[in-house]
């Protein structure tokens, strides 16, 4: 993070808070000798390093690239406001963690996008970097600048920024990508035009600066052409085929600090059978792939040597939903409890929430559990098609009840298409039912009363998913809508949190933005706005005084409902489910009509085209 | 019936406990184990937490069959002697673990050297025979050696130093019992301070309380010069000072602790 070789450097540290993001030395970095290597990756992330090292995508391909002999890749992350000021008042620049080089010196830079909200901290470290933020103004010395992660499923606003996207899963693509610099290096002919040009032929690979935008006098987008013959129509998403052989890290590096998930992550599978309508890791991460038991427990093991964890997650959007969870989680205790290591699950679905579960699983015997039914009425639920009932969830609490369990979490989302009053009351409703449901049960334990938290978040539409179109509420009835929510609420023994609804809009300006929003992201930088996940440092009215000051109507991309016609300024990704799909899909929730799971039936999403093995959707439908 | 089976156990061990395992009743034997390390370079600035975390994973990379608690989420006891500040290195730090198996502490060091971080070096791994450990109790005073690096260090300055760590100085000390005035000249069991031409440092060798009742922090001298002869005013490009634990001592302030 920063230079190791300064002597005053001991001063810095001592005068920060948490100098132990900063020190790099963990057990498990990877150190090379500088002599043998051809290319050096500087790995951003652009949150802190206690998120950032608790990302999975992060540690997978951190590990990966430092199997090439030739590669080094290292980690950086961004400082906290008081090393940040610190650094800039002593121009000391941006260093990346093993060597403390400086991140302007590297042959490439890879940020991990995984939430909107911290496009502002990816301007931000560039600068830190003393880079030029605008990809053209980037020279062939400089390095390269690519992204991967969610939010390339629509990074048009922060095209403008970056050499290149890397779309879908980046272990192969990454990897290619590299070796093609290197071959461009030794054989002399570099230059960042013709490795981008050659780059582009990469599935998997978007070269922003290869796309032309044109925009019609209503502001809608008239064209997405590509500008060289090089470039596809459209950059399509490449996926790693098969998970059991796919790269999995055997060492891990090792925090000093305490971090959000400090433990071994086990990816179970990858995508998901569900489909609710407003997710997008539902859609993007399509088709399923699951890893074998065995291969699971293997990777399991190893890790547990070279790390001494004491925790492992079993990690996957539904985890529940993976066809053979009992074989896993038992193959999995065999070797757990002797080693006295803690099993855990992110979040069951209350379908499948049975006593056997919660007995395997320590995470659940001992923390507080948590479900999501996400709306308050059946009426919604099926309109979101989140396939979960009233019955199942009280089925689900009333089995924690029984073990002796007396407070439970409940994630709802507010705002979702064709949302009325009446559903917020059913979430008011639900809750005290949850309640209700303890006092009748005879086995409850009685020593204590119960609680219940509701958690209500605000819908943000994302690309790629049936909502996509949709127009968030406005910032006026969010608030509304809040504020009704907490007078339904009267029991004491309901809590309720929401989300700030203006965090909300600026991640829904983003989610579906286009590269107009470039201009605001760099005056936003230079205005010194970061952090806008983090309460302490976002700033809602400096970001909408930003938005004036560049001409950008907020509204325009948070609240307006798109027509299914327009041009949207991700057509030009294909992440492998179909437009007609997400169309169908939308139509259905309108009707208030559920879709099948991958396991019941296909419902001919298109995704399987990215594999062509039909093992991973179980029912799949020719298309 | 457990107790019965307890008595018949010949030990001169602390009383064995049980495993956590419901299945067996049979309390295990343990073997107290002392680990003697360095906490130097960037494990200086992580906290005690931070470390009983850091040593106790590395503990368990290392294959030590270590004693794990009792109760609702087991995990390897380790007991620290006089934790640091953070900010502060040390070559002497003691952790006590317990084994369930007669340790063979050469094998269990070089273990522990392959998986500990850099900064983390393990100099010692050892039991006292049959002998119980030394009680971490019997801990008195620290050395430590401070280093100072500021502008227009000299002699001069040096005997400044030196002068004003003599004399009376009231101080605000804060400890279990709350917050006192205190006369830290008093606190001082040894003093020698220099300046150091090739290196150009202040250097300052002190022998500080250790106990748990007065247990001193060396900071407080670096704070009481800096406020009293003016050094170190926060240029950190100009400015450093650091900190180093060298050895614990028993009351006599003669014989070092094992």
């Amino acid at each position: 993070m920063i230079s190791k070789d300064k002597k005053y450097l001991s001063g810095l540290l001592k005068s920060v808070e948490k100098p132990g993001r900063y020190t790099g030395g963990e057990f498990g970095q990877i150190i090379k000798d500088k002599s043998q290597i051809k290319l050096r990756f500087a790995f951003g992330f652009p949150d802190t390093y206690e998120i950032g090292m608790s990302n999975l995508g992060v540690r997978i391909l951190y590990g990966l690239m430092n199997t090439q002999p030739d590669i080094w890749c290292e980690r950086f992350y961004a400082p906290w406001i008081d090393m940040e000021e610190k650094m800039r008042a002593l121009g000391l620049p941006l260093c990346a963690h093993e060597s403390g080089d400086p991140v302007c010196e590297f042959d490439m830079i890879g940020y991990t996008l995984q939430y909107e909200l911290s496009y502002s901290n990816v301007l931000n470290l560039l600068s830190l970097a003393g880079l030029p933020l605008h990809s053209d103004e980037r020279d062939d010395t400089m390095p390269l600048v690519i992204g991967g992660g969610p939010c390339t499923y629509n990074a048009e606003p922060i095209a403008d920024f970056f050499d290149l996207f890397l779309i879908g899963e980046g272990e192969e693509s990454l990897v290619e990508l590299c070796r093609l610099y290197i071959e461009m290096k030794q054989e002399g002919g570099y230059t960042k035009e013709a490795f981008l040009r050659r780059a582009v032929a990469i599935e998997g690979c978007y070269v922003p600066s290869f796309y032309q935008v044109t925009y019609g006098e209503d502001k809608k987008i008239t064209s997405i052409r590509p500008t060289v013959p090089e470039a596809p129509a459209k950059a399509k998403k490449r996926i790693v085929r098969d998970m059991d052989t796919a790269y999995f890290p055997d060492q891990l590096v090792m925090p000093f600090i305490e971090t959000v998930h400090d433990r071994i992550m086990l990816e179970v599978y990858r995508g998901c059978i569900r489909g609710c309508r407003f997710c997008q890791a539902g859609m993007v991460y399509r088709p399923v792939r699951e890893k074998s038991p065995n291969v699971l427990c293997e990777q399991a093991m190893r890790l547990f040597e070279k790390t001494g964890y004491d925790e492992i997650s079993l990690s996957s959007l539904s985890i529940s939903d993976y066809s053979r969870i009992d074989t896993l989680t038992d193959m999995m205790l065999a070797f757990t409890e002797d080693k006295k290591i803690n099993l855990s699950l992110p979040s069951l679905r209350v379908d499948s929430f049975t006593r056997e579960l919660m007995d395997k699983v320590s995470s659940v015997r001992t923390g507080g559990l948590t479900f999501a039914p996400e709306a308050g009425s059946q009426r919604l639920r099926d309109v979101i098609n989140k396939n979960v009932t009233e019955e199942d969830l009280l089925r689900a609490v009333n089995v924690a009840f029984e073990a002796g369990k007396n407070s439970v979490k409940l994630y709802f989302m507010q705002g979702l298409p064709t949302e009325t009053f009446e559903d917020l009351d059913g979430i008011a409703d639900l809750a005290k039912e949850v309640i209700n449901n303890f006092y009748n049960n005879p086995k409850r334990n009685k020593a204590r009363p119960p609680s219940v938290t509701v958690i209500v978040s605000c819908f943000v539409p994302k690309a790629f998913t049936p909502f996509q179109w949709e127009a968030q509420d406005s910032l006026e009835l969010c608030v509304e809508k809040q504020q009704y929510l907490g007078s339904r609420i009267t029991d004491r023994k309901i809590r309720y949190n929401y989300h700030d609804a203006k965090v909300s809009r600026l991640e829904a300006v983003f989610a579906r933005g286009d590269r107009r929003l470039a201009p605001a992201l760099v005056l936003a930088c230079r205005r010194g706005l970061r952090f806008d996940a983090w309460s302490e440092c976002f700033d809602y009215e400096a970001w909408m005084k930003v938005f004036e000051d560049c001409g950008i109507d907020p509204d325009y991309y948070a609240n307006r409902e798109i027509g299914v016609d327009e041009i949207l300024p991700w057509d030009v990704i294909d992440c492998g489910v179909d437009k007609t799909f997400l169309l169908r899909e939308r139509e259905l929730a309108y009707k208030g009509a559920t879709t099948p799971s991958c396991k019941e039936k296909c419902s001919a999403c298109g995704a399987n085209r990215l594999g062509g093995e039909m093992k991973w959707c179980p029912k799949s439908k020719k298309i | 019936m457990v107790p019965e089976i307890k008595k018949d156990i010949k030990s001169t061990q602390p009383p064995a406990r049980a495993v956590s395992q419901p299945a067996n009743p049979l309390p295990t034997r343990t073997y107290p184990l002392r680990v003697k390390f360095e906490k130097t370079g960037q494990l200086q600035y992580i906290s005690h937490l931070d470390l009983n975390r850091t040593l106790s994973r590395g503990i368990v990379r290392a294959g030590v069959p270590v004693w794990y608690t009792e109760g609702f989420n087991p995990h390897p006891k380790l007991i620290f002697a006089a934790p640091l500040s953070v900010g502060i290195e040390s070559v002497c730090e003691f952790c006590d673990i317990k084994t369930t198996e007669p340790p063979d502490c050469e094998k269990i060091k070089s273990a522990l050297l392959a998986t500990m971080p850099e900064g983390l070096r393990i100099v010692d791994v050892y039991t006292q025979g049959d002998q119980p450990l030394a009680k971490f109790s019997t801990i008195a005073f620290s050395e430590y050696r401070i280093k100072i690096y500021t502008i227009g260090a000299d002699e001069g300055l040096a005997a400044a130093c030196d002068k004003i760590l003599r004399s009376p100085l009231k101080i605000i000390k804060r400890s279990k019992r709350g917050e006192g005035e205190i006369d830290l000249s008093s606190l001082i069991a040894r003093l020698e301070v220099r300046f150091d031409r090739l290196s150009g440092e202040i250097c300052i060798e002190t022998l500080l309380p250790a106990d748990s009742a007065n247990y001193t922090n060396p900071e407080l001298l670096v704070g009481a010069l800096s406020e009293h002869v003016g050094i170190l005013h926060g240029s950190v490009t100009e400015e450093y000072y650091s900190i180093l634990r060298t050895q614990l001592y028993l009351h006599d302030k003669i014989t070092p602790f094992k």
